[in-house]
């Protein structure tokens, strides 16, 4: 059964330690653990560390691109540094609807018809989920964070920072389904290309209607309903 | 001591009524029974239907409101207006640090929301789910920040297996139907929903207004929702909870659904009793649907009663028809019972008018016909019965059928002409003379005045001794006695001496110890006696009033009245002598045509020839004679006892002039071969042919009876008897017929009629042996009164000769008239040439309906009209009535 419901993604551990003075690369294989029906994409995961000496990051010159692509958020995941702006063209034939309640950046950019789109400037550290009124099926998520160390995992399930001041940090890895895993860390650091296994504990649903077309459990016994 | 109980015997009606009305009540009583039973089996069935729609009907509404429930849970779970914020609720783990984490403004904003679609859904209760079913939200209250629904066995069964659920739920004091769906964004689960309708008043109204049954929900723990009255509720619990086991196990899980009657608020009842429960212990409540039976079971009461109504309607009308009907029904019978009763007690006068049905109508036919029939031979046996006394006494055939008494002893006056005759020769006994051969000289001689007085109509009053006494009436008395004495004196081998005189006498019986005489008492009589006396043999005196009376007449025959004087006092007296007397007699054969006389000689001729033949007489050796029965215009006709069959028959000698006629003698021989073929009760029996001493003869059935012509000379007969007799000829007319063979000579002469009433017809082929293939033969034979005109012609003839013969008998017979009258062969003749008769309803005014048609048919000139033989014309008979 297992083999089934449950992927494991392993890599082969790769020792990859920079050697640069000024700065310390982070580098490693996650692992993601799923017990759902919807098996989770690497590359919906994010990896970022977080020095505990800040480090603000530049916001990007231009603007970055989270589109509607058949009714759906492309990339569904997107992180960007605080203060970029990402621009949400619709490249689909029919009118969307971006919005967010987050609380730190919550906004709504009315619906709109294929083309550009509009762009928003994510300001505040936080998790934006982006959903679309007219499609409740659409969802992505934009991390705004508050370093610019992150990256998404390869197809392979490996990421690599770079560039990353010494000192003392955590790391964390983020998928949408999991508490995020969180390692502190000590740059440079020595030894072999880190090994993490992320759990995927939140629960998917599956589609409510069953194979005779009901979407409710009715008790049968009474034959009441 | 087994006294018999004569049991009750009903009537034909009473019976048919009773098992006529036996059959109505019994269908009317199974169809209305059966009506009833069906009835209460629709009522009942009507009853069950309209519970059954009811509970169906119920389904159908929770069903709507389950569905409904489920719609807007479905609405809210996928607004992601909702469930964003739902999401944004359960917080935002980017950094692990709860930044921006509010969840009392979360929750406050979701319940605020479910409040928000509540009133936009019309829901009764919504409540949010956390991924584990800890409580986020109630519409209808706050939450505590524990509180949580992951106990709550459909919650858990929802957060195990993620799947949608509706269903009763319990919440506290009240009932809901919940819909429970998890909350997914983009299939990951984030929570769940449920959206509840209560069950409550409102619900169960809105229940009882669509099914029209009342409702009660109640709970294991004694809580309930009714349409009904609280009172009436409580009283139905109270009722079903204490003594009702099966409620009792229905709460417990361990009953299903299940119906009964209960009575309450003075009203039967029907209720279906269904469990709600979560499982198969777990009861949340028992819905109740209760339907009154009265309104339903009332249209079908009524139409009891209406059947009850209608089938006792229907009851009382077919006694009352069944009466009739058998009323109706019997009443020919009963009426044809009664006259069954008279008839049978000899009262045959009933008359039966018989309608209905064509059983009962043929039957009235029959019996009124058997009636007619009895009526007639009743008639008959009575005018026979009547007549019968004329007839000889048994053992004094000698005296012949032709010796007739007028009246029987009925004493009468009249005014007679008297014609004595005297054989006084034979008194003189000599050496030569003998006993028996005067008796049988004084037989012939008497037996030669008897068919003489037979054809001339007139009567022989007495006789004893040598001499006899014959009576001449009405206006031609006189010449008839002068033309009766010439006959005798031409004829009369004995010469006797004769005395006429005129006068009134009285006449009757008179009676002497056992034996009886008839007298003659009068001048008239003793002046005959005077006469007599004084005449010689060869002699006929006459009285001075003869003489007077006769004197035209005497002139007319040119001759004239002697006077002789006396033989014993030798007085004067007037007197006519034999060849005087002889030669009148020829000159009125000559001059008048009396047809009933016409064969007065030949009578004379054959009994003068036959004289020898006297009773005690063997003929042809076989034939011993007891005595002369009549002559007859072919011969004499003689009783005989037939010594080899031990058997009387009656012998008829034929004229010895015919009988020398061989050609004829081949005929008659052929003619008595057919005749001896017909046999029939009404045909008198020819039997054989021979011939003795030159002498043919003829035997036949020997019957005692009268003639008709004897019959109809006494006193007309009544219709009825005519009738009959009518009938009886025709059957053996119709006999004949049928066997080819025709009669030729009907009438009344030749109709012999037994002392039972029988009538028979005698002389087939003898009367006239004319050869029916001797056409053209110009030789008329027969009696010109009763011949068809073809017989008058001479022509061959067949059946329809007698048919007209036998119409003219029943003219005559009818109405005592001829309907051809005339003295003269020709006029007649025409007359039936032409069928200018007289119609029977002129001379018979009151005739009956279809008896002149019947006898003119008979009448008709043309063969072809009349009807065909006997047997045709007994059938037109036979639709007469007396």
């Amino acid at each position: 059964m297992g083999y089934l419901w449950h992927k494991f993604l392993t890599f082969t551990a790769l020792s990859c330690v920079a050697a640069t003075t000024w700065a310390a690369d982070i580098s490693g294989r996650v692992s993601l653990v799923d017990s759902g029906k919807r098996p989770a994409q690497p590359s919906e995961v994010v990896v970022y560390f977080r020095p505990d000496q800040a480090v603000t990051p530049q916001p990007p010159t231009e603007a970055l691109v989270m589109r509607t692509r058949n009714k759906r958020f492309e990339p569904s995941v997107l992180a960007v540094p605080a203060g970029a702006t990402v621009r949400f063209p619709n490249t689909d034939p029919i009118l969307h609807n971006v919005f967010s309640v987050s609380k730190s950046n919550a906004f709504d950019m009315g619906l709109y018809g294929k083309g550009e789109g509009k762009s928003w400037t994510f300001t505040n550290p936080g998790l934006v989920r982006v959903y679309c009124n007219v499609h409740q099926s659409m969802v992505g998520h934009v991390l705004v964070l508050d370093t610019p160390f992150f990256s998404r995992l390869d197809a392979s399930g490996q990421f690599q920072l770079q560039d990353i001041p010494d000192g003392p940090g955590r790391l964390y890895v983020w998928h949408e389904r999991a508490r995020p895993l969180t390692r502190s860390l000590e740059l440079p650091r020595e030894g072999q290309a880190m090994e993490l296994e992320l759990v995927l504990n939140q629960r998917t649903v599956p589609k409510h209607k069953n194979k005779f077309g009901k979407s409710y459990k009715r008790r049968s016994r009474r034959g009441r309903y | 001591m087994a006294a018999t109980e004569s049991s009750p015997r009903w009537s034909l009606a009473t019976q048919i009524f009773l098992l006529t009305a036996l059959l109505v009540v019994l269908v009317v009583g199974l169809a209305v029974g059966v009506g009833v039973m069906q009835g209460q089996r629709l009522a009942q069935q009507s009853v069950d239907e309209s519970l059954t729609r009811s509970t169906i009907t119920q389904v159908d509404i929770e069903r709507l409101r389950a569905r409904q429930a489920e719609l807007v849970a479905e609405i809210i779970a996928t607004d992601t207006n909702i469930t964003s914020y739902i999401r944004q609720a359960a917080g935002d783990e980017l950094f692990g640090d709860g930044a921006g984490q509010d969840t009392e403004l979360d929750r406050a904003s979701i319940a605020d929301l479910m409040a928000e679609r509540q009133a936009e859904y019309e829901f009764d209760l919504a409540v949010v789910l956390g991924v584990d079913g800890e409580v986020l939200a109630r519409s209808d209250r706050p939450v505590r920040d524990d509180e949580t629904l992951s106990e709550d066995p459909l919650v858990a069964e929802m957060v195990a297996e993620l799947i949608p659920i509706t269903d009763i739920w319990r919440d506290g004091q009240d009932l809901y139907q919940m819909a429970m769906t998890p909350m997914d964004e983009n299939f990951n689960l984030i929570g769940f929903l449920m959206i509840g309708m209560r069950i409550d008043a409102s619900f169960l109204d809105e229940v009882k207004r669509a099914t029209g049954a009342e409702q009660i929900w109640t709970t294991p723990d004694g809580q309930s929702l009714s349409t009904l009255p609280a009172v009436e509720t409580e009283q139905i619990l109270a009722d079903l909870n204490s003594s009702d086991t099966t409620f009792q196990a229905l709460m417990a899980g361990q009953s299903d659904t299940y119906r009964r009657v209960l009575d309450f608020g003075g009203s039967s009842w029907k209720i279906n009793v269904e469990p709600v429960a979560l499982d198969e212990t777990q009861v949340l409540a028992a819905v109740m649907s209760l339907v009154p039976l009265e309104p339903v079971l009332a249209p079908h009461r009524r139409q009891w009663m209406i059947l009850g109504a209608v089938g006792a309607a229907a009851i009382l009308l077919g006694l009352a028809l069944s009466l009739m009907f058998s009323r109706r029904v019997t009443r020919p019978l009963s009426q044809l019972s009664t006259a069954a009763a008279a008839a049978s007690a000899g009262d045959y006068k009933q008359h039966f008018d018989a309608t209905g049905s064509s059983e009962i109508v043929s039957l009235g036919e029959a019996f009124e016909s058997l009636l007619s029939e009895l009526r007639e031979k009743q008639d008959m046996e009575e005018y026979v019965s009547d007549l019968s006394r004329f007839l000889p006494d048994p053992g004094m055939d000698s005296g012949g059928s032709n010796r007739t008494q007028q009246a029987g002893g009925k004493p009468a006056r009249e005014e007679l002409a008297l014609l004595a005759l005297d054989y006084r020769h034979l008194a003189r006994h000599d050496e030569s003379s003998n006993a028996e051969d005067s008796i049988r000289r004084f037989q012939a001689s008497l037996s030669q005045i008897a068919a003489l007085a037979e054809v001339l109509d007139a009567s022989l009053e007495s006789f004893s001794g040598h001499r006899a006494i014959i009576g001449f009436r009405g206006a031609e008395a006189v010449p008839h006695a002068l033309e009766f004495s010439g006959h005798v004196a031409e004829h009369a081998s004995d010469k006797p001496s004769m005395a006429l005189v005129m006068g009134v006498v009285d006449r009757g019986m008179v009676r002497a110890g056992l034996s009886t005489a008839e007298v003659l008492i009068g001048r008239a009589s003793h002046q005959l006696d005077l006469l007599l006396e004084e005449a010689d043999t060869g002699m006929m005196l006459l009285s001075p009033g003869i003489k007077s009376s006769a004197e035209t007449l005497l002139e007319r025959f040119d001759v004239q009245a002697g006077v002789r004087k006396g033989r014993l006092s030798g007085r004067k007296y007037y007197a006519l002598d034999f060849p005087t007397l002889a030669q009148m007699a020829s000159d009125a054969s000559e001059r008048t045509i009396a047809v009933d006389v016409e064969q007065t000689e030949s009578v004379i001729e054959s009994v003068s020839r036959t004289r020898e033949i006297v009773p005690g007489d063997v003929f042809a050796d076989r034939y011993e004679v007891i005595s002369i029965l009549g002559q007859g215009g072919m011969g004499v006709v003689y009783k005989a006892l037939d010594r080899e069959l031990e058997d009387f028959v009656a012998l008829k000698t034929l004229l010895p002039d015919t009988a020398s006629d061989s050609q004829y003698l081949e005929q008659l021989k052929e003619e008595i071969r057919l005749a001896r073929k017909v046999t029939h009760p009404n045909v008198l029996r020819t039997f054989d042919f021979g011939s003795h001493h030159g002498l043919a003869y003829v035997s036949m059935e020997y019957v005692r009876g009268m003639t008709l012509r004897f019959l109809m000379k006494r006193a007309r007969l009544p219709f009825s008897a005519g009738l009959r007799i009518s009938r009886q000829v025709c059957a053996g007319l119709a006999a004949a017929h049928g066997e080819d063979v025709v009669h030729r000579d009907i009438k009344p002469e030749n109709v012999i009629l037994q002392a039972n009433g029988n009538a028979k017809l005698m002389d087939f082929g003898i009367a006239s042996p004319v050869n029916a293939g001797d056409e053209g033969l110009g030789v008329f034979a027969g009696t010109p009164r009763y011949a068809s005109p073809e017989q008058m012609e001479g022509k061959g003839l067949d059946a329809t000769a007698d048919v007209f013969a036998c119409g003219v008998m029943m003219y005559e017979l009818f109405s005592g008239e001829t309907p051809f009258p005339g003295t003269d062969l020709m006029e007649i003749y025409m007359a039936k040439r032409h069928g200018t008769g007289t119609p029977l309803g002129e001379v018979w005014t009151d005739a009956p309906a279809g008896v002149e048609a019947v006898v003119m048919r008979c009448l008709a000139p043309d063969l072809d009209q009349r009807y065909a033989n006997g047997d045709e014309l007994g059938a037109a008979l036979g639709d007469l009535r007396a």
